[in-house]
């Protein structure tokens, strides 16, 4: 159970002491209610903090600052969590042992990515226009280049389609429209609330905590007056969109995206059995989509299906060929109903368990999927390690998996083919 | 048998090497305090493995994709296929192939030794039926249809399509849909007898593994053979590029470049060389150079522009690949700035940023399975020592990586562009 201490009111440190890695990482997580107002400049705001600050007044000087921190990787992120906008700043660095003349860096690190976040490159109560300009114009190019990956964009159509006007429906990186009138005041507003109101998660992963960094955060959140602090009160399953729908490209495969509710999955059973489900339908190779729709009918390189139980909602892709879209669909159809009937083998169903456990044991030797764990699951309190998790996946029984495939309705269909079919 | 102990340099870790009898490779990489094993059973047989000769005997032309296919239907057996074998003990196994090699892997938790045995056996024992390979040709079809619609991957191959004459480094490694007709069994019985010989191959390992017991496992799981020789195509690819320019139209956003100067290259680059050409890269347009800086503040591309030194046997290429509406005027900057580095030589802060860079880099490599497994993979199938990057990194001067200039050619330059349509 790692170490958690509260340094100010909805700021919380959690240290996962882990000394198999040659690097230390550090991510601030900052929980912000997903709203459709506020979520541009939200997402727009963690790319700006890490492209320069007050003291690296350009990427230029801030980049070759990392590179002699031995190639400190800075990462930035925004999702949508359950109800929430997470957005996420990070720095990995080698540890101190590890460097040519044996220097200090990890200290060196955190305090950067503090001073990243804490003192950034201002002017008049305002970010800088060149900086809000540059980093506008990449977030526009990420909003414009979703078309460049046909699975993704097929995947985030269908999410929408399910989503309707729901703020979960919103594409990753935002609108177009709205990213093009976020300024440099609506940022600034947007880093002010981030830093008064967010839940914030500090994540540290390895051997040791870098000397004074608790200190340091509850020092800069002093001089904060900390209210509205967002909270966990629980997800909202919408009433989801039914549609099907069609679009036509200049593209060599289709692709079908089939979205389907999960129902009620909030107790932790029905959570791990879902996941179970999940994977006997469309995780591994010993699946049903893999074995059926791809090994046995040859219909496709990939047919495989991604459970989001904490917004309650399922999605099955493939690439097939534009005549074999309809087969396809009904055999996703047709191996859903199997799964309802319990009609799925032991041998399918021992390998799921095995599989989720064996890769859940994994995940505590990886520095990015052990900080995906935890970020995942800062307001979840009953699942504090990838061991208990663990526990909870053996509980399954058959009966579990049956009752989770039966509350799956399928909902929305996309397919993007090509347009000369 | 011959049996090497390597001490770790800069990490705390050592590797053992074993050459067998027979003439394979193993490197075994302890990790006592990880949960996972990871490994890969591999041999030096890539797509561009397409006319070789066997013990000196006539030479033999295959199609284009074969070494793929072959790695496809070696997970089937008569009696059943690997991934079921794999899917009863909870491991999580996966193939690919590369240019120049084909790889066998899983990585798993818990029951490691089975799930070695499953792989030794798997890997050495090839069924195709005329009926199995026939079935494989849909699959593989959708593989190959997936990835003509992967702008990345389509303005590479258009790139070196103009840069190569011969050298089948410019065909897609999965072939083409009316290549991979051609294949049936007798050819990848003709290809695996050659290139599945123990000689040809290596198994790496790293995990919470016993050395001498995993040596002793493979040694009685490896069936008796006599080394094989192979003679592998010279290419005769000439100097000269085929042209300096290709484009084409896609479904996408925005325009997508790759840019590259065709190397002089008979032979493969030596460790030390490569270092030192991506280091070089790294100088000319990584994100501490005044170049990256220039292009970002012009608008001239966005934060996906990146480069790598891309080289294998009989060709050697720095690639720069992004996106911009102008990709003729990124061309011209690269090589304006090559020109001027030849003339004013590295800036020194420069060089130690990107070698301290690449130095962290090769030291993070150790902080998982994974990365450990591919690093020894190199040293298999280039015969480095483990921690010779380390070596060479800590040692290397501004010079070394001035002399790889020489190298980049004005007059041998291609420009590849993908247009929205």
């Amino acid at each position: 159970m790692p170490e958690i201490t509260k340094l100010a009111h909805g700021v919380e440190g959690l240290f996962v002491e882990n000394s198999r890695f040659n690097t230390t990482l550090v991510s601030f997580n900052f929980y912000l209610p997903l709203m459709h107002e506020t979520y541009e400049e939200n997402a727009l705001l963690p790319y700006v903090l890490s492209s320069c600050s007050e003291e690296y007044d350009n990427f230029r000087k801030l980049n070759i600052k990392l590179g002699n921190l031995y190639g400190a990787t800075l990462s930035t992120s925004n999702s949508k969590m359950m109800d929430y906008q997470c957005l996420n700043i990070a720095i990995s660095v080698i540890n101190d042992q590890y460097t040519l003349d044996g220097e200090g860096v990890v200290n060196e690190a955190a305090k950067l990515l503090a001073s990243l976040i804490f003192n950034p490159a201002l002017e008049n109560e305002s970010f800088r226009e060149t900086d809000v300009n540059r980093e506008k114009l990449q977030m526009l190019d990420r909003i414009k280049g979703e078309i460049n990956d046909k699975r993704g964009f097929a995947r985030a159509k269908a999410v929408s389609m399910l989503f309707g006007d729901d703020p979960y429906g919103v594409s990753r990186y935002g609108e177009e429209m709205k990213m093009e009138k976020v300024t440099g005041y609506d940022l600034y507003n947007a880093w002010e609330r981030m830093l008064r109101t967010a839940f914030i998660r500090v994540n540290v992963i390895g051997a040791k905590l870098p000397n004074g960094l608790w200190n340091a955060v509850s020092s800069a959140f002093s001089a904060i007056k900390r209210d509205n602090v967002t909270e966990f009160k629980g997800f909202n399953t919408p009433a989801f969109k039914t549609e099907e729908k069609t679009d036509y490209m200049s593209v060599s495969q289709g692709k079908l995206v089939m979205g389907f509710s999960l129902g009620e999955v909030k107790a932790e059973r029905d959570t791990a059995a879902t996941t179970v489900m999940a994977d006997i339908f469309g995780g591994g190779p010993y699946s049903r989509l893999f074995t059926n729709v791809r090994e046995k009918m040859s219909l496709c390189y990939y047919c495989a299906c991604q459970a989001v139980k904490n917004k309650g909602f399922m999605l099955v892709d493939s690439g097939v060929e534009a005549e074999n879209s309809e087969k396809a669909k009904k055999e996703i159809l047709n191996q859903l109903e199997i799964m309802k009937k319990g009609e799925f083998t032991d041998d399918e169903f021992s390998a799921s368990i095995i599989g989720i456990c064996d890769s859940v044991k994994s995940l505590e030797d990886s520095l990015s999927t052990l900080n995906a764990f935890y970020t995942s699951r800062a307001f979840d309190s009953s699942v504090s390690s990838p061991s208990e998790l663990t526990k909870l996946i053996k509980q399954v029984t058959r009966e579990d998996v049956v009752k989770a495939a039966n509350n799956v309705t399928p909902l929305v269909t996309y397919m993007l083919l090509p347009e000369d079919k | 048998m011959e049996k090497t102990f390597i001490k770790g340099v800069s990490v705390p870790e050592n590797c053992t090497k074993v050459v067998l009898d027979n003439g394979l490779k193993i490197f075994i990489t302890e990790k006592k305090n990880f949960n996972t094993n990871y490994v890969i059973f591999g041999t030096k047989y890539g797509s561009i493995d397409t006319a070789f000769s066997k013990n000196g005997g006539e030479k033999v032309k295959v199609p284009e994709g074969i070494a793929h296919y072959l790695e496809h239907k070696l997970f089937e057996s008569e009696d059943g296929d690997a991934f079921s074998r794999f899917s009863a003990t909870g491991a999580n196994a996966n193939a690919f192939t590369s240019f120049d090699r084909t790889c066998y892997l899983f990585s798993c938790a818990d029951r490691f030794y089975e799930n070695l045995d499953i792989l030794l056996d798997f890997v050495q024992n090839p069924y195709f039926t005329e009926q199995t390979v026939q079935k494989e040709q849909g699959i593989i079809g959708q593989e190959i249809r997936m990835y003509d619609d992967n702008v990345g991957w389509c303005v590479l191959f258009s790139m070196l399509g103009a840069m190569y004459k011969n050298h089948p480094v410019k065909i897609d490694i999965a072939g083409t849909v009316e290549s991979i007709a051609k294949i049936n069994a007798p050819l990848l019985y003709s290809c695996y007898e050659t290139f599945y010989n123990p000689s040809n191959m290596f198994i790496c390992v790293a995990g919470n593994v016993d050395t001498n017991k995993v040596i002793e496992r493979i040694k009685n799981g490896i069936k008796p053979s006599t080394p094989v020789t192979i003679e592998r195509d010279t290419f005769s690819e000439p100097d000269e590029i085929v042209k300096d320019y290709v484009e084409r139209k896609m479904e996408i956003a925005k325009p997508v470049f790759c840019f590259g100067y065709k190397e002089k290259c008979d032979g493969e680059r030596s460790l030390k060389d490569s270092l030192c050409s991506e280091i070089l890269l790294d100088v000319i347009s990584g994100d501490t150079s005044p170049l990256f800086e220039e292009l970002i503040n012009k608008n001239l591309v966005n934060y996906e522009f990146d480069s790598e030194y891309f080289q294998g046997n009989g060709y050697a290429t720095p690639i720069w690949q992004g996106e911009s509406d102008n990709p003729k005027d990124v061309a011209d900057a690269i090589k304006a700035e090559v020109e001027r580095l030849k003339k004013d030589g590295i800036d020194d802060e420069l060089f130690e940023s990107a070698r301290r860079s690449l130095y962290g880099t090769a030291i993070k490599r150790y902080n998982g399975v994974e990365g450990i497994v591919m690093g020894l993979v190199d040293c298999a199938m280039f015969d480095n020592g483990p921690y010779d990057d380390i070596k060479i990194l800590k040692d290397l001067k501004k010079a070394d990586v001035e002399e790889r200039l020489k190298l980049l050619d004005p007059q041998k330059t291609v420009l590849s562009v993908v247009y929205p349509k």
